[in-house]
């Protein structure tokens, strides 16, 4: 989970490049930069699902949404590759998405023996 | 209680854990943020510094033209030809589409980078910035001026050098951010680990103290930082009071027991003598007696339980070793609890002879009382009638002797702690021990040589193992 974390962390940097510097990367590294920030939120999704009835309603149903757009908007950029419009701006709501993973992981509130017993 | 996974426990439970999560992220945040941050004043810098190279070069060829005609064809071609190079290319597009190409023997001009910046700017909108990627080539063009007569001037630079210089840039500062964050996760490991050491030393410590080397444990810390050291000091300290606190309490205990033994004892004998000497005794007074003696008989034991376990806490206690036939001594012993119980005892002896004559390395006289205490512990917790075995059989590496009774059994999670100090039972009846009795078996076991240990089913009963050396 640890190298997952920092796996994760380490796309933030990285998506922020490709956001200020859209011209400077290929059609495939981009591809695979979109590709590997959407399969990194999956975990997340899984966690929410697992975990729903032990976090706050509100905070989780917004970060599941969010995460929802993004796995579904860069799936298709995976598959359709460069030339979208904005495309900056997704890949600084990605380097937010990873942010988020990060944060959700460190910051879950963890359930209580009582929780698991009842 | 929270139950955190393992990995998080590892990471923000631990000292070591924080700190290492600390630099991570204080290395992480600077270095993004000053990436990032370099990089987009970095690549701003390198589109607003191209653009206005170009407008300079528009405005001279405007000038120019505004002096020279712009109607001129070959004058504007060498004005253009003027301001361009190998990477900037100025042409004008006239108002029925004709182009005016800086042409030249020694420069060549991509007529594609033309088409496509004319391409990406359809409406022909003045000052509107347009970047073009051909192939591994990187344009950024703009349509600088329209003139009176429906021309207009174009300019476009290639910007893929500066580009590839920023992105060998943001390649040395990946390289150099990774190599300075391993260095410094790496020695701040090494940093917390020392100083995690005396923590964990100390910890190390405090579980192995016990009753017994209260006196010698210290905590051995030779480097550390201050807090510490200091911490460490505190503790040896504490050990060192507790130790002195201890002693004390042990020979008041010690004190105390011999002191009230020897009056018990003329108690005991003066009660005895007038039960039996007395002629003019009622019934009623002759039972109160009785009753007295076996009070100050239970009372002595006790203080013969604490004597004894005084003395072993000291190092006093005397326990000979020698050569004893077990069958003789598990026979003297079954006759004399059989005076005193009120329930049958079986006693099993191994039917080999070579076995039966078993000799063991013992101190006959505690045998006898550590087999006594094992049986009234039998009894204590036995109903009535049931009988209790008393067995001796062969092991590979010792003599064991069996003491089962089919009493009320021992809870499983206190089979541990049985043979501690002033240790009940949870499901004992009340006023039925002092808790004493199987510490000081223990303590007696141990000290010829020798191992206790037990099995038990709660309602089912228990097995007491004494095991001697050969």
């Amino acid at each position: 989970m640890i190298s997952y974390l920092v796996f994760c962390s380490l796309l933030i940097p990285v998506n922020l490049w490709a956001a200020i510097t859209p011209h400077m990367h290929s059609d495939l590294s981009m591809r695979i930069l979109h590709g590997i920030s959407t399969v990194l939120l999956i975990p997340l999704l899984t966690t929410l699902w697992g975990d729903r009835q032990q976090l706050v309603k509100l905070p989780a149903v917004l970060l599941a949404v969010f995460a929802v757009v993004l796995v579904v908007v860069n799936s298709w950029i995976t598959a359709m590759g460069m030339g979208v419009e904005f495309g900056w701006l997704d890949h600084v709501l990605l380097a937010v998405s990873e942010l988020s993973v990060v944060a959700f992981f460190l910051l879950e509130p963890q359930p209580t023996a009582e929780d698991r017993t009842s | 209680m929270a139950l955190s996974p393992s990995w998080r426990t590892k990471l923000l439970g631990s000292l070591q854990g924080q700190l290492q999560l600390a630099t991570y992220l204080a290395v992480f945040l600077g270095f993004t943020g000053a990436s990032s941050v370099g990089l987009w004043i970095g690549q701003r810098n390198l589109i607003q510094n191209n653009a206005k190279e170009l407008r300079r070069s528009a405005e001279a060829i405007q000038a120019c033209m505004r002096k020279g005609g712009a109607d001129d064809r070959d004058f504007v071609q060498q004005e253009l030809l003027l301001h361009s190079s190998m990477r900037t290319s100025l042409w004008v597009e006239n108002s029925d589409a004709s182009l005016v190409l800086p042409q030249s023997d020694h420069l060549e001009i991509s007529d594609e980078a033309i088409q496509s910046s004319m391409a990406a700017n359809p409406d022909r909108v003045v000052g509107r910035q347009e970047l073009i990627r051909l192939g591994e080539q990187l344009y950024l063009s703009e349509l600088v001026q329209r003139f009176s007569n429906g021309a207009r001037l174009w300019i476009s630079q290639e910007v893929s050098t500066n580009q590839r210089a920023l992105n060998d840039y943001l390649a040395l500062m990946i390289l150099i951010w990774s190599g300075c964050l391993v260095i410094t996760l790496m020695a701040v490991s090494s940093l917390v680990r020392r100083i995690v050491q005396p923590l964990e030393q100390l910890n190390a410590a405090t579980a192995q103290v016990t009753a017994e080397t209260l006196a010698s444990a210290r905590l051995p810390l030779e480097r550390g930082p201050v807090e510490v050291m200091q911490l460490g000091r505190t503790y040896n300290a504490l050990l060192e009071r507790l130790s002195q606190s201890w002693s004390q309490q042990r020979q008041f205990v010690s004190a105390v027991s011999h002191e009230l033994r020897t009056p018990l004892t003329i108690v005991q004998g003066y009660l005895n003598r007038t039960v039996k000497r007395g002629d003019n005794l009622t019934e009623a007074q002759v039972r109160g007696l009785r009753t007295a003696e076996e009070e100050s008989i239970r009372m002595r034991r006790l203080m013969d339980d604490l004597l004894d376990l005084s003395r072993g806490d000291s190092g006093k206690l005397s326990i000979q070793s020698e050569p004893v036939r077990l069958a003789d001594q598990l026979e003297q012993v079954a006759d004399l609890a059989r005076s005193t119980l009120q329930r049958p005892l079986h006693l099993e002896l191994p039917a080999a002879v070579e076995q039966r004559d078993a000799i063991a390395q013992a101190d006959p006289g505690r045998l006898r009382q550590v087999l006594l205490d094992l049986i009234e512990n039998a009894d204590k917790y036995s109903p009535a009638d049931r009988p209790i075995r008393l067995v001796m059989r062969e092991e590979p590496e010792a003599h064991a002797i069996d003491v089962i009774d089919q009493g009320i059994g021992i809870p499983e999670d206190e089979l541990n702690t049985v043979f501690d100090r002033f240790h009940r039972a949870s499901n004992a009846p009340e006023r039925t021990g002092s808790g004493l009795g199987l510490s000081v078996v223990k303590l007696l076991v141990e000290g010829m040589g020798g191992s206790i240990s037990v099995c038990s089913r709660l309602g089912e009963g228990s097995r007491f193992t004494v095991q001697l050396p050969r």
